[in-house]
């Protein structure tokens, strides 16, 4: 089971960042970032098969593709934000991580403004 | 993985012998520095009191002395027993240079030995302790400095050689 | 799943801080500076090409150009 190994690594790590904090709290950061990373990457595969059965599920459903990869698209946004402001946050510095998770805010915004248009459109056609 | 494994160890192993080998470098050189001191000493009375002749001096202080510095006032006297017609200068700047490649002295406490070399067994008596006790004074000079440095260095190299070793195999491996 | 690049980041964050240790001990703080700049420089250097990576798989991965 990949759990155990995920929760392995992650109480070792933490117990590697308690040792450092005291005399290098730069590099315990720098271990943070790097489990989060190593955890991501070994997901990354179980994410890979999930996004295929909604590609089959979207092309089955005859759902424009567009959006699936909108959708897509601010899913891989969020995500990145949100990791860049948990480091940030991690190393104390709160303000950078609001200003990341703002700027995260506004990408998924101007991503989602082509579904809002095509909804405004659908409703407008069926009110008479 | 037993290769990389045997690797790291030689690495680490070799670092920490370098290590180890400049700390004993700094660690030998005041011990030497005051028993050349004692061994200038003890000429300084053998030739100040007793008026012994050079070679048969250094054979009594050489038998009295740490085996590095026997060894090299031995190496003078053999010098001049031989009779190959070298001067007490010479024979002394001769054993000083093989002193100087097996004792971890630098080049200034080498400069004050064979200044000293210059004087030995020519000039008259009183000029020739006039020197010895120069020499000696500013051996000590020296070994206070050395002693400064062994606190300053010795601790860092010896730690310095194993923790390269086994920083250069953490990046290398 | 590279676990041994976590082991050799928190190894060299240990080493370092020895070194540091050890050279502000023997009274050369300029130099125990430099070490610790070095040291997460290198750490760094190591830091930023998994994140790379990181942000390679995620653009192919959720087609973000």
């Amino acid at each position: 089971m990949e759990i155990f190994q995920v929760v392995g690594l992650g109480l070792i790590a933490a117990v590697l960042v308690v040792i450092l904090k005291e005399e290098k709290p730069e590099i315990a950061l720098q271990v943070t970032v790097v489990v989060g990373v190593i955890i991501f990457l070994f997901m990354l595969g179980k994410i890979n098969s999930v996004l295929t059965v909604l590609k089959n599920l979207a092309r089955k459903a005859n759902i424009d593709l567009l959006f699936l990869t909108t959708l897509l698209k601010i899913v891989g946004i969020a995500y990145i934000a949100e990791f860049g402001a948990q480091v940030c946050r991690d190393a104390g510095s709160n303000a950078i991580a609001s200003k990341i998770e703002f700027a995260g805010k506004v990408l998924i915004m101007i991503l989602a403004v082509p579904i809002v248009f095509s909804i405004l459109e659908l409703v407008l056609q069926i009110m008479p | 993985m037993f290769i990389k494994i045997i690797g790291s160890m030689v690495v680490i192993f070799s670092a920490s012998m370098i290590g180890f080998l400049i700390a004993g470098a700094y660690r030998d050189r005041p011990k030497e520095l005051r028993e050349l001191q004692s061994a200038l000493l003890m000429l300084e009375t053998e030739i100040g009191y007793a008026s012994t002749p050079l070679s048969e001096a250094l054979d009594r202080i050489s038998k009295r002395t740490d085996p590095k510095i026997s060894k090299f006032l031995k190496n003078v006297k053999e010098h001049l027993q031989k009779k190959q017609g070298y001067t007490a200068e010479e024979a002394w700047e001769k054993s000083l240079m093989d002193f100087y490649g097996e004792s971890s002295l630098n080049l200034e406490d080498k400069a004050i030995l064979s200044n000293l070399g210059k004087y030995i067994g020519t000039s008259g008596t009183s000029d020739q302790i006039k020197h010895i006790k120069l020499a000696i004074a500013q051996l000590k000079n020296q070994e206070k400095k050395a002693e400064s440095e062994k606190y300053k260095n010795e601790k860092v190299w010896r730690y310095m050689g194993v923790l390269a070793g086994i920083l250069f195999v953490l990046l290398t491996i | 799943m590279d676990v041994d690049l976590i082991f050799k980041i928190a190894g060299l964050g240990i080493l370092i801080s020895i070194i540091d240790k050890v050279l502000i001990q023997s009274g050369r703080d300029e130099q125990a500076q430099m070490t610790t700049l070095v040291g997460v420089v290198v750490v760094l250097l190591v830091v930023i090409q998994l994140i790379s990576r990181l942000f390679e798989s995620v653009r192919t991965m959720f087609q973000l150009y």
